[in-house]
Order: C-alpha cells, then sequence, then structure tokens
C-alpha cells in the first residue's frame, strides 16, 4: 500500500520545536511523535497515524507511535494485539498465525481464524449389522457418531465428519433357526 | 497496463461507469496526488495537499484512500459512491465536524475507516449505518461526547475501536452492546467518571480494553461482568489492560465518604475477581492507598500484578492461589519486610520488582527458581547473605541500588549461573565478592565510595558496560569511554538495564505515566546492537582523562618541571622573604608585616605544590593504583586544604595590603593617626581566619577536595554542582578582593599625583604592592575565566588546558610575589644585609653587642632607607623633579628617627618616638598635634606637613 513516505529528510510539519538534525522535538497537540531510525540516525516526526509496523499511543503528556511486539504483524492495536498480520499468515485474536490454532478454521477472505465446528466426543461402535440384520452373515457393519456442539461461525466452513462405520465380524454368524452351523465368536 | 485496466473494469461489470470515467481513465489519479497501481487495485494518496474538497472521481478501483492532513470540513453525500472496492479511507487530520448521513455510503468493502484528529462531537452514526466489512474504526482525538444508541448497529464485523481522547463522560454501554464481533477498544484520556455493572456484557469477543486515563471513580461490583461470561465461554485469554483513575478528590472527601472510597476501594478487587482469566493487572499511579491483604487472592490466571505508590501497604500481600504469578510489582508502598514463604506462594515469579520500599533484610529467594529478574532499589537492605540467592539459577538481572548495603557474603552470588546485570550502585560497599559474577556483561557500581581496588580486566570476560566508582577502576579496560558516549547508540546502551526492569515496561503499556519521552526506543536500539555485534570494547564510566589520570598525575613533563620549579622557587624565596621581614631587626611597618604574611602564606602554596609533586613523583606509571587512595585520603584533603586556604589568605592580604597603604596615606593627609601595627594584626589574623573556613568548607561537603587527584576544589567537567558554587563563591570574593584592591590603588596613585604630601610615602613599598597587584590580578584571570565559562557550562578550553592552568597558573603568584619583592624591594636588600651582619657579628664576634648591636643595625637600616626612598622620590614624583630642598628636608627627621626606632623596637618610651613619627604610634591625637608643631619646622611649607619618615607607613 502507500504508505507516506519521506525521504531521508526530517519534515518539520506538525512539530513545535523542530532542529536541523534531529527533525521534530515537539509535536503539536494530538499528532503522534515518530522516531524515525536510519542507520546510526535518528530524527522525529509528527504523523496523524503511525506507520506500518508501529501503534500510536495517546497519554496526556504526549502521543508517540511504538512498535508493534506481535511476531509477523503488520499493524496493531496496541503493544501485543495485532489488527492486520503480515501476508501469509492468519489473524486469530490479536495473533498471527501461520496456521490456525486447533478449534479454529482459517478464513480465506479475510486471513481470520474463526471459531471452527465443534464436535463431541465419539459414541461407542453400535452393534454389528448388514440389511438391519445382527445375524446370518459373517461381516457386517458397525457405526459411531458424533455430535456438533457448536455450529461454525461461517457456514463455509465444513465441519468433520460426525458418523463413520466399519466392517466388523458379527457376533452369531447363523441366526438361531436357521441352518445349524458351527457357532463362532468373533470380536 | 492501461488495457489491462480496462479489460478488468469491463470483467468487473461497471462497465457504464467505467467507460464513462475512460477519458478520466488515461489519468485514472486525481490532480496533484500520488497514486500507485497494486495489481488492478490503486492506491491513491492525496494526503498533505491543502485540499478543501474530497477530489473528484478517483478510479473505482481505488482500494486505498488517503485524504489525511488536508483541510477538508464536510463531506458531500455519496461523495465516495464509486468507490466500491475501497478497503481504507483515510480522513485523518482534517476539519471534519458533522458527516452527512450518505457520505460513507455505497463502500461495501471498506475495512479500514481513521477519522481521527478530526472536530467530530458525536459519532457519526448514520453515516456508519451500512459499512458491514468495515473493521477498524478510528475516532480518537476528536471531541466526541455523543454516543447515539445505534451508532454502531450497521458494522457487525467491527473489531478494532478507538475511542480514545475525546470528552466521553460514560462509557456507551447500549452502543457497545451492538458490537459482538469487537476484540480491542480503548477509551483512555476520556471523563469516565464510573464503570457501571454490566458495562461490557455484550463484547463477547473482546480481548483487549483500555480505560486508563479517565477519572473513575467507582466501579459497580459486577462492573466486567460480560467479559468475565464470555471468557469462561470461550476459553480465550483476556488481557485486560486496566488503569483507573481512582480519584479521591476533595468533593468526596468533603461530604464525609472518604471510608466509602475506602470502601469502594474493597470493592474493587471483588469486581476483579469476577475476571477469572485475568492475566494482567495495573493500578499506576492510583491513589490507592489501601488494598486489602486478601485482595488479590485466588485469581488463579493472574501473571502480571503491578501496583504502584499504594503507599499504605505495609505488609506483603498475601497471593495465596494467585499462583500464575509471573510479574509482581509493588513499588513505592511501604513495605517493611518479605515473608519467608513469598517464593512458596509464587513459584511461577518471573519478575519481582519491589523498588521504593522500606525493606531491610530479605529472605532467601530459592524457592524462586525460575526468578529472573529481581529489582530492589531504593530499600533499605544492609546485608547479602549466603542463602540470599542461593541456586537461583534463572536469576539474569540484579538491581539493588540504592541501599544501605554494607557486606555481601563471599558466596552471595556463586551459584547464579545466568546472572548478566547487577547494579549495586550507590550503597556503602567496601568490598564486592567476585564469585560468580564472571558472566557479567552490567555492572554497576558507581557511588560506593569506600570501593576503590581495581578490577583485573579477566574477572568479567564478557563485560560490556561497567560503572564504577572510580574512574581509576576503569584503566584497566582502555580509556575509549569518551569516544563511545559521544553516539547515541551507545547512551541507549548504558541505558538499557533500567529500560528492561519491569517498572518500565509497566511503563511501556501504560503510557499514560512515562517520565522520559526519548528513551522510547531505547529497547529497540538495545536489541539492534545486540544484533550487530558492534561491542568491540568495554564501555566503562567514568572514563580516565587529564583529571583521572591512568599513569602519570601530571602528563606532561613540561607540568611536571613546572611544578617542581614553583614548588623549589616559591618555598625558598618565600622562606626568605619570611625570614627577612620577620626575623629582621628593622623596624617592622605595618605593610611589611602584611607583605611577609602573603609570603607566609605563599609558603604554604609551595608546600601543597609540593605534595601533589612528591605524589606525582612517588606514583610515577602506576598512578591508577592509587589514585582513588590518593583522593578519598587525608593527604589528600590537607593538600587541598593548603591550596584554597594559602591561594585565599595571598589575595586577603594583598586587598589588606592595599587598604592598608590607602588608609595610611588618607590618615597622613588628613593629619589623623594611621592604623598602628596591633591593629593590622588583628586584620591580618582576621584574613588568616576568614581563609581558613573558606578552605574548611570543603570538609564539610560545601565543595570537594577529593573530586580530582589536584585535590583543588575546581570546577573540573563533570563535577558536582556544590564544588561549582564553592567555587564561583570563592571566584566571586577574589575578584572583589581584586577590584577592591584595584580601586584602592588608584584612588591612591591619583591622590599621589595631585597631593603634595604624595612624596613623602614610602615608594618601594606602595610600588611593592602595586606590583604584587598587578601581578596577582593578572595570575588570576585565566583561574576566574575557567571558574566562570564552567559556571556558564562553556568548556571551551580542553581539559588538559584546565589541568595545566590549575597546577602552574594557579600557584604561580606565590612563586611570583617574593621574587617580586627579593629582587626590587630595597627593603628586601637592607633586611638581608641587616641579617647577613647580624649573622657575622654573632659569628665573628662572640661578645655580645647588646644594645649598641641593635641601635647600630636599626640606624644603618634608616640610614639605607630613606636615602633609597629620595632617590624613588627623585625618579618617581613628577611633581619632585628639581625639589632637592625636599632631599635636604629629609636629610634631618631620617637621623633623628634613630632613637624613635629604636624606641619603637624595644616598646618603652612611646611619648618620645611619638614626637618624631606621628603616624606610626599608639599615642593619642594631642600628640600628633605636637609633633605637628615639632615638625611644622620643617622648610617645607606644606598645609599639612608630611610624616618625617618615609618607609613606615
Amino acid at each position: 500500500m502507500c504508505e507516506a513516505s519521506y525521504g531521508s529528510n526530517p519534515i518539520c510539519k506538525g512539530c513545535l520545536s523542530c532542529s536541523k538534525d534531529n527533525g521534530c522535538i515537539r509535536c503539536q497537540h494530538k499528532l503522534f511523535f515518530f522516531l524515525r531510525r536510519e542507520g546510526m540516525r535518528q530524527y522525529g516526526e509528527c504523523l496523524h497515524s503511525c506507520p506500518s509496523g508501529y501503534y500510536g499511543l495517546r497519554t496526556p503528556d504526549m502521543n508517540r507511535c511504538s512498535r508493534c511486539r506481535i511476531e509477523n504483524c503488520d499493524s496493531c492495536f496496541s503493544r501485543d494485539f495485532c489488527t492486520k498480520c503480515k501476508a501469509g499468515f492468519y489473524s486469530h485474536r490479536g495473533r498471527c498465525f501461520r496456521g490456525c490454532p486447533p478449534g479454529f478454521a482459517a478464513l480465506e477472505e479475510l486471513m481470520e481464524c474463526v471459531e471452527g465446528c465443534e464436535v463431541g466426543q465419539w459414541s461407542e461402535w453400535g452393534t454389528c449389522s448388514r440389511n438391519n440384520k445382527t445375524c446370518g452373515f459373517k461381516w457386517g457393519l458397525e457405526t459411531r457418531t458424533r455430535q456438533i456442539v457448536k455450529k461454525p461461525a461461517k457456514d463455509t466452513i465444513p465441519c468433520p465428519t460426525i458418523a463413520e462405520s466399519r466392517r466388523c465380524k458379527m457376533a452369531v454368524r447363523h441366526c438361531p433357526g436357521g441352518k445349524p452351523r458351527a457357532c463362532r465368536k468373533s470380536l | 497496463m492501461m488495457e489491462s485496466f480496462i479489460f478488468w473494469g469491463v470483467l468487473l461489470a461497471c462497465s457504464a461507469r467505467v467507460r464513462a470515467a475512460e477519458p478520466g481513465a488515461a489519468s485514472p489519479c486525481p490532480a496533484q496526488c500520488h497514486c500507485e497501481q497494486d495489481g488492478i487495485a490503486l492506491a491513491v494518496d492525496c494526503s498533505e495537499l491543502g485540499l478543501t474538497e474530497v477530489p473528484a472521481a478517483p478510479s473505482p478501483l481505488t482500494a486505498y484512500l488517503d485524504l489525511s492532513m488536508n483541510n477538508i470540513s464536510r463531506l458531500q453525500p455519496n461523495a465516495f459512491h464509486p468507490l466500491r472496492f475501497l478497503e481504507e479511507l483515510r480522513l485523518s487530520g482534517n476539519q471534519i465536524s458533522s458527516i452527512p448521513g450518505e457520505a460513507f455510503s455505497g463502500l461495501y468493502s471498506l475495512k479500514i475507516l481513521m477519522l481521527q484528529n478530526n472536530q467530530l462531537s458525536r459519532i457519526p452514526a448514520e453515516a456508519l449505518r451500512d459499512l458491514p466489512n468495515l473493521q477498524s474504526l478510528r475516532l480518537d482525538a476528536n471531541l466526541i461526547s455523543v454516543v447515539p444508541e445505534k451508532s454502531f448497529e450497521g458494522l457487525p464485523s467491527l473489531r478494532h475501536l478507538w475511542l480514545d481522547d475525546n470528552a466521553l463522560t460514560e462509557i456507551p454501554v447500549r452502543a457497545l452492546n451492538r458490537l459482538p464481533a469487537l476484540q480491542a477498544m480503548t477509551l483512555a484520556l476520556n471523563r469516565i467518571w464510573h464503570i457501571p455493572d454490566y458495562a461490557f456484557q455484550n463484547l463477547s469477543s473482546l480481548v483487549v480494553l483500555h480505560l486508563h486515563n479517565n477519572r473513575i471513580q467507582r466501579l459497580g461490583a459486577n462492573g466486567f461482568d460480560g467479559l468475565h461470561n464470555l471468557e469462561t465461554l470461550s476459553g480465550s485469554e483476556l488481557h485486560l489492560n486496566l488503569d483507573l483513575k481512582l480519584n479521591l478528590n476533595l468533593q468526596t472527601q468533603r461530604s464525609g465518604r472518604l471510608d466509602l472510597n475506602y470502601n469502594e476501594l474493597l470493592e474493587f478487587p471483588g469486581a476483579i475477581r469476577t475476571l477469572g482469566r485475568l492475566q494482567e493487572l495495573h493500578f499506576y499511579d492510583n491513589p490507592i492507598q489501601f488494598v486489602g491483604q486478601s485482595a488479590f487472592q485466588y485469581l488463579p490466571k493472574l501473571h502480571t500484578l503491578s501496583l504502584n505508590g499504594a503507599t499504605d501497604i505495609r505488609e506483603f500481600p498475601d497471593l495465596k492461589g494467585t499462583t500464575s504469578l509471573e510479574v509482581l510489582t509493588l513499588t513505592r508502598a511501604g513495605i517493611r519486610l518479605l515473608p519467608r514463604a513469598v517464593c512458596q506462594q509464587l513459584p511461577n515469579l518471573r519478575v519481582l520488582e519491589l523498588s521504593h520500599n522500606k525493606i531491610e533484610d530479605l529472605p532467601s529467594f530459592h524457592r524462586c527458581q525460575r526468578l529472573q529478574e529481581l529489582g530492589l532499589q531504593h530499600n533499605r537492605i544492609q546485608e547479602i547473605g549466603a542463602d540470599t540467592f542461593v541456586q537461583l539459577t534463572a536469576l539474569r538481572s540484579i538491581d539493588l541500588s540504592w541501599n544501605d548495603l554494607h557486606f555481601i557474603h563471599p558466596d552471595a552470588f556463586v551459584t547464579l549461573r545466568s546472572l548478566t546485570k547487577l547494579d549495586l550502585s550507590d550503597n556503602r560497599l567496601a568490598a564486592l565478592p567476585l564469585g560468580g559474577l564472571g558472566g557479567l556483561t552490567h555492572l554497576k557500581l558507581q557511588g560506593n565510595p569506600a570501593l576503590s581496588e581495581p578490577f583485573a580486566k579477566d574477572s568479567f570476560p564478557n563485560m560490556r558496560v561497567l560503572e564504577v566508582p572510580y574512574a581509576y577502576q576503569c584503566c584497566a579496560y582502555g580509556s575509549c569511554g569518551g569516544f563511545f558516549r559521544a553516539s547515541n547508540q551507545w547512551e541507549a546502551e548504558g541505558a538499557s538495564p533500567e529500560d528492561e526492569d519491569p517498572h518500565r515496561r509497566a511503563l511501556e503499556l501504560f503510557p499514560g505515566h512515562t517520565d522520559n519521552h526519548y528513551d522510547l526506543e531505547a529497547d529497540d536500539l538495545q536489541m539492534d546492537l545486540e544484533d550487530s555485534k558492534l561491542h568491540p570494547t568495554i564501555q566503562c564510566t567514568p572514563s580516565p582523562g587529564p583529571f583521572k589520570p591512568c599513569d602519570h598525575l601530571f602528563e606532561s613533563w613540561i607540568i611536571r618541571l613546572g611544578v617542581w620549579g614553583i614548588v623549589l622557587v616559591s618555598v625558598l624565596c618565600n622562606g626568605l622573604v619570611v625570614l627577612a621581614v620577620f626575623a629582621s631587626p628593622s623596624y617592622l611597618s605595618p605593610v611589611k608585616f602584611v607583605i611577609g604574611s602573603i609570603a607566609g602564606a605563599n609558603t604554604l602554596s609551595g608546600v601543597a605544590c609540593s605534595m601533589l609533586a612528591l605524589v606525582d613523583a612517588l606514583t610515577y606509571g602506576r598512578f591508577a593504583q592509587f589514585g582513588a587512595r590518593w583522593e578519598r585520603g587525608a593527604g589528600c584533603r590537607v593538600t587541598g586544604f593548603l591550596a584554597v586556604f594559602s591561594s585565599q589568605a595571598a589575595v586577603f592580604l594583598l586587598a589588606l595590603a592595599a587598604v592598608q597603604c590607602s588608609v595610611s596615606v588618607s590618615c597622613a593627609r588628613g593629619c589623623r593617626k594611621a592604623p598602628a601595627l596591633g591593629r593590622v594584626k588583628a586584620a591580618v589574623l582576621g584574613c588568616l581566619l576568614l581563609s581558613s573556613a573558606a578552605a574548611v568548607l570543603p570538609l564539610f561537603s560545601i565543595g570537594e577536595y577529593g573530586a580530582s587527584p589536584l585535590c583543588l576544589p575546581y570546577p573540573i567537567p563533570g563535577g558536582n554542582p556544590a564544588t561549582l558554587g564553592f567555587t564561583v563563591a570563592l571566584a566571586m570574593t577574589n575578584v572583589l578582593c581584586f577590584l577592591a584592591a584595584t580601586g584602592t590603588y588608584i584612588r591612591l596613585y591619583c591622590s599621589l599625583l595631585k597631593g603634595e604630601c604624595g612624596a613623602v610615602w614610602d615608594c618601594a613599598m606602595v610600588r611593592h604592592v602595586a606590583w604584587l597587584i598587578f601581578t596577582n590580578c593578572l595570575l588570576y584571570c585565566p583561574v576566574a575565566f575557567l571558574t566562570f565559562s564552567s559556571t556558564l557550562n562553556l568548556f571551551l578550553i580542553t581539559p588538559e588546558v584546565i589541568k595545566s592552568v590549575l597546577l602552574v597558573v594557579l600557584p604561580l603568584p606565590a612563586c611570583l610575589n617574593p621574587v617580586l619583592y627579593l629582587l626590587f624591594n630595597p627593603h628586601c636588600r637592607d633586611d638581608l644585609r641587616l641579617l647577613r651582619q647580624k649573622g657575622r657579628d654573632k659569628g665573628s664576634c662572640a661578645q655580645p653587642c647588646g644594645l649598641d648591636d641593635t641601635e647600630k643595625s636599626s640606624y644603618d637600616s634608616t640610614q639605607a632607607l630613606v636615602s633609597f626612598s629620595d632617590i624613588d622620590h627623585i625618579f618617581e614624583t613628577p611633581d619632585s623633579l628639581g625639589a632637592h630642598p625636599i632631599l635636604d628636608s629629609y636629610r634631618f627627621p631620617s637621623t633623628t628617627l634613630v632613637p624613635c626606632q629604636q624606641r619603637m623596637g624595644t616598646g618603652g618610651r612611646e611619648r618620645g618616638c611619638s614626637e618624631h613619627c606621628p603616624c606610626l604610634s599608639d599615642s593619642d591625637i594631642l600628640t600628633a598635634a605636637e609633633s605637628r608643631e615639632t615638625t611644622a619646622r620643617t622648610p617645607r611649607a606644606a598645609p599639612c606637613p608630611p610624616p618625617p619618615y618615609t618607609s613606615h607607613i
């Protein structure tokens, strides 16, 4: 973006007192004092909003720009709350993440981590069955489910699967009254 | 580029508009503005152009529009209507006082809206009605006092809200209720006076809340309830940076509610309790005086607690159940004792800051295994035991400055493996155990005058910043300090240990109370410097210099030889003068007595110089080893005392001599009695007392002898103000004395020019005093200049020059005065001759010559004197040229004076004496009148006949 960029010369605009070598020393009311550093040199500027990587702090005595201390942060609200993360990072509650923390889903258009779909614990596996019968076959399917505890913040965020099944051996191979065979216990 | 621009424009189905704007699309940038293409989006910067209106028709693909720092006072409805892709709009620093309802309509993509530094008096609720994607809204530094209930209704995505530096008196509870996505908000710098119950109930996502610099007096018990509920539901963190300024203002005190205030304050922790997720708690600069002993119990998530200035806290608070606490700051309270169990309650403590308390004794911090920083400055700690810091392997920095420490157990620091910063400045330490301090990078020891031993360089292999009591201790580390201090970076480096302490950190968090505005980036600098590994040498302060020499006290042979020369000449010649004046049997006139006293004082100057010269010779080549001991020792004080006493005495006595001469002349002219020797003696005694009083002052710490190894209380660069004041006072006195002497002398000279009586005075003595005044004045000029230039902070001259002035020019009068006397004063020759004669007489004729001897010698002396003075008159006084009668007339009284001389010497018959020399005697006016009659017989017809004897002033 087009940040207000100044050359290497100090700009005395908005200053209450200004020196040739160090730029602004005091700022006009309500302006932020920003100490720009260039190598070993530094000079003051008076700004309405702090440049990227800095946040404005208003105090009764003086308003000044301080550096954001959050990793991978572009602009911040305060020392440790980021409002805009660097490109490629997701912002989440004032921090910047390469990948969202567990339980949160990445929202690509906003580059944000939002509350993801929260699901409960898996239930116990159900009974092994096939064609709604629990006997008469060697193999069947058993199912378990879980519930959505909290819906995601956006509808576009998918929820994880809430039901899964697996193959199982039936406990009773032959239904009672069917063709007599040797009963085998299965797991 | 342009083709792709049009292509995208078509593609984006705003064809009609874009085509309409196509002629402009050749220059999509408004006049004067600065534009940058970023993909298909456009960033338009129209800041600081003095615009009074929003420029017409920026490209519809503008994503960023900066109109800040212009003179826009009103926005037209639909001013930004075509800019449906605009994401950031800056209108800060304009004169906008109201915004019409339709101003921002159509800005569907707007994410950031900056309206700070304008003149808004109310929140433009209508204009903000439909900004569905707005995330950040800056309304700080306006005049907002009105927040309509539906202000934020149309801002469902708002995450960050700045309302600081406005005129709010209430928390806009209802308006805030509609911001469920709000994550960060500041209401600082308003006039909010209370926080009602459930004020933030609906701010379910709030992470940061700033309330500092308000006038909050009351906080409802459920003031933070909504926040609490939300936090427990969402399970995320809450950083509530609370800085409530609780004003115990006069009103409440008048209405007898002071106790209620206490009640409110006791209620306050109750509100905190609901913030189970509270992690940081700051009460900086609140007039909270009392906090219940159990106020901070059971806050299991609290990791930072800082409480500053609660002077009524006498006991360390019970922190049971607040086990996560990592940073604890309790400064400017009245804590006397740290409980032994403090570390058991706070196992996670990382930073403990207890400065400005009254702690006298430290428990063992053995169990605070994670302790990294410990701030105990400005307490009353006297000793550090062997177990105080035992096994604190994480401890990195200890600040024990401004205590009463006089003993540190030799094993106190042995187990501190991580210790890098230690501040022990301004204590009473006499020794520092070096065990365990090998890893130090910062060590401060200044202000421990008894700690004078030098440190070997290999004791601190990693040292970067060292501050020692004496510059001599820096000698081992090279003397590049001056060079490095010149650059800002190193200043910052030097200041870094303080910047890292938690107190400063609290300041960083709560900027309402920064004392020093310019250290703000200091820790940045520190960080950068650590990265860049720019540490070729150790920065050791105070750095050695000409006034803190490492090798030789006198750095050059010129000074050394000069000082030795001064010593020899002043001691020998002054001794000779003293001998000539006091031991000679000739008449001791008051002026001569004063001259003799000056010589005595000058001898003492020589003695003081000789002491310095001796020290230089004895410590030749290794002065650093002895410098601190010499400065602190009695020798230095004696030297300083002698130097100041002698120079002051010389100046005072010189003034006295001048006054004496003048008074005698005027007495003689007015035919009154001149002050007698007894009174002059008393005056000399007064002068000596005065100068000894001046010289004693630095011993009572008004001024300081030990400030430099020269032991002179003269201002050296970087000296303390008391010394400066003392020196200036001395210089002023001396200048006054010189002025008085010169003034008196000019008057005397004038009167001698026109007065007829002038011819009769002892020209030799008068002239000698004039010479003395001239040389001493001249030689005092550089010293006075030095003093005043340092008062005005104009060290135009290098310290080397100052040093040579102090060493050579200051005592130079002491060596010139006697030389002048010995070479040019006839009295001296006579006295010496008399002395020699006397010695020869004593030696050759063993026969006691008795009375005859003295009589003879005194006769001789007067003969010689008178003849000499006559010649003087012939050559000196212009109006006596060709006045042979005068010569004749003087032969007579001079011979008649012999008995007078002798009588004066024996002190027997004063009456007879007074007949001949009225101005000398102690007798009364009557005798003086008689003498006038007798002297009236002289051929010279003067209206007031001069006293007959010239040399006796």
